[in-house]
């Protein structure tokens, strides 16, 4: 699987289809070739990282991201998954 | 739900980076197997 | 010595001047990295990007531009409507050309200084028989360049056979060919893969631009050449050959170009911070009494231009990375009026090496702990300057705005420092933010292109503190996961009368 640290909705959906799918603008050397990895932000996955260490490691790029994009990026992801 | 899975961490430095990202992913049990931090500047 | 003195530290060295000067070369820009990797893929994609690139005044009317050479404030720009590019505004070319920083240079300028630039005979440097006359010229008669009109050429160029056999980069005007830059042909260097024609333009490139920044600098101080008793360079230049790749001699190389006959000089590398840091080291060595009056020297980068022209083209925009940056300041002892550069113990910020386990904790040593050495909050800080990279740009090429991320994570660390709460961050924003405006030059937009505009502010009284925060990508060399953080604090001399 993939964790992502880069907030920007729209690299991150060329990126999360590119690793569940193959390349989507059909160049370059995965191109057709379908990875089926899923992808996730690590903004998302807040429940399955250890209190103390999600303090230490995010505390500052939790506060550092607006909610709206943090949602944004939160949606995007789980529309490119399917779920 | 991360324990045990190979992880592929992609961070940017101006957002959250690859070492932070790692240390989440380690410390939920999983096992970083690629790792790279952008700096698009 | 006044108790606002003492507050503000005793022997604290000062910015006393600076040069914020930008080089348009539109027909550089396919020997950009990007560009050239690019076109050598797809023949057909340089015309496409030679008919996307602007023209001078374009480029000087560009509202970024001219606050780069201090036209305009960062907050005149900011209440300029987007999209910047395009605005075909009827005013003088000429007159905007210069600024109260700096100057916008030509390319045909810029042409001439490349060839003053070159010490190798036969030149690395060299020009058709026809346009020869009207470079000099216009070199001789420009108020601050005129001294570097005095070259000569060779007789018979040879220059467009080395461009057709590819060991020489040609210089071009548009459709016209005005010359080339060679490769090091002679016997020491012919087979050495570091001394081709376009790692040397690129070398070239960074003394030239250099050489325009410092001598802005000594033409706003008023200065002697010879006065100047230090120089430290810190471009992201690897300039040497085959044994000694990066070993520099890029501040002697401008210094001399320059004038700077009693100066020695040495390079400081460290990224994109390479500026803060060779500014504190500049500090450091006038505190210590060892040198008066320190040049700090960042030319610009030919590896960077046109970076992001896919983007562009995609987008139907001009090209906007079409500009090498160049910039230069004057360290000195106090002089009572100048703003200050903090250097007591523990003042500048550094991201020590076991810090940086976690970003929270870089970003504590970097502005926290200096604020607190001399008493402080985050909240005494008038304006924090961090990347200021030009948002048009930045936001085209899919990186979303640079300055307003890195002005959140500033805010962040108040708000995890208790000194705001997470509903104020936006308004504190709004209060020590500011947009940006400098082209993606490396280490030209991180933080040092609001020193001008500080240093004004300063002086009219304006403005007391600023903090300068740069970022360094020490991972990109591929032999540590580090980035590397530097910071000063920049304050308003407290002996100046308001």
């Amino acid at each position: 699987m993939v964790v992502f640290g880069l907030n920007e909705p729209a690299n991150l959906r060329i990126m999360a289809t590119t690793f569940k799918e193959g390349d989507p603008s059909f160049a370059g050397a995965l191109g057709g070739i379908a990875l089926g990895l899923k992808s996730y932000h690590i903004f998302e996955l807040k429940s399955e990282i250890p209190a103390d260490t999600w303090a230490s490691e995010m505390a500052v790029e939790e506060l550092q991201a607006e909610d709206e994009l943090i949602e944004e990026i939160q949606e995007t992801m789980r529309q490119v998954r399917g779920k | 739900m991360l324990s045990g899975k190979k992880v592929a961490v992609f961070g940017e430095r101006d957002d959250v980076t690859g070492l932070a990202v790692r240390k989440c992913v380690e410390a939920a049990g999983g096992e970083v197997v690629y790792e790279a931090t952008s700096c698009f500047v | 010595m006044s108790s606002a003195g003492e507050k503000a530290g005793e022997g604290n060295p000062v910015i006393r001047n600076c040069a914020q000067c930008l080089v348009h070369v539109p027909d550089l820009v396919p020997y950009g990295s990007k560009p050239r990797r690019e076109i050598l893929k797809d023949p057909s994609t340089e015309p496409r990007l030679m008919e996307a690139l602007r023209s001078f005044p374009q480029a000087v009317a560009y509202p970024p531009n001219q606050t780069f050479i201090g036209n305009l404030t960062p907050d005149q720009l900011a209440g300029i409507a987007r999209p910047w590019y395009g605005r075909d505004d009827e005013q003088d070319g000429e007159a905007l050309c210069t600024g109260p920083f700096g100057e916008i240079v030509s390319q045909d300028l810029f042409y001439a200084i490349l060839k003053a630039a070159n010490v190798l005979t036969p030149p690395l440097v060299e020009f058709a028989s026809e346009h020869r006359a009207a470079l000099k010229t216009r070199l001789a008669n420009h108020p601050v360049f005129s001294r570097f009109a005095d070259f000569t050429f060779v007789p018979e160029p040879t220059i467009e056979a080395e461009i057709a056999d590819g060991s020489a980069l040609a210089l071009r005007s548009g459709d016209t060919l005005l010359g080339g830059v060679r490769r090091d042909n002679r016997a020491e260097g012919r087979e050495d893969e570091n001394l081709d024609a376009h790692t040397l333009l690129e070398t070239l490139c960074v003394k030239a631009s250099g050489a325009i920044a410092l001598k802005w600098l000594l033409h706003r101080e008023a200065l002697d050449a010879a006065e100047i008793d230090f120089v430290i360079s810190c471009g992201e230049e690897a300039a040497g050959d085959r044994y000694q790749r990066g070993a520099g001699g890029i501040a002697k190389s401008i210094a001399q170009m320059c004038g700077c006959t009693s100066a020695s000089g040495m390079d400081v590398k460290n990224f994109c911070a390479g500026p803060a840091s060779a500014l504190i080291t500049a500090g450091a060595l006038v505190k210590s009494g060892l040198y008066k009056r320190v040049a700090v020297v960042a030319g610009g980068s030919l590896a960077k231009l046109g970076m992001k022209y896919q983007s562009f083209l995609q987008a139907g925009m001009p090209v906007l990375d079409d500009c090498l940056g160049a910039m230069a300041f004057l360290v000195t002892p106090d002089d009572g009026t100048s703003p200050i550069l903090h250097m007591e113990p523990g003042t500048v910020g550094t991201a020590s090496i076991g810090a940086s386990t976690s970003d929270e904790a870089v970003y504590r040593e970097l502005i926290l702990e200096p604020l607190k050495v001399l008493g402080l909050a985050m909240t005494d800080v008038d304006k924090f300057a961090p990347e200021l990279h030009n948002p048009e740009i930045m936001e085209h090429s899919g990186s979303g705005d640079v300055v307003h991320k890195n002005y959140r994570l500033i805010a962040a660390i108040a708000v995890l420092a208790d000194q705001i709460a997470k509903a104020e961050m936006p308004a504190f924003v709004d209060k020590v933010g500011m947009t940006g405006f400098a082209p993606t030059q490396g280490h030209i937009p991180s933080a040092i292109p609001f020193m001008g505009h500080a240093m004004q502010a300063m002086r009219e009284g304006a403005m007391r503190r600023a903090m300068f925060l740069c970022k360094a990508s020490l991972f990109l060399n591929r032999v540590t996961e580090l980035y590397d953080g530097v910071s000063f604090l920049l304050e308003a001399n407290p002996q100046a009368n308001r």
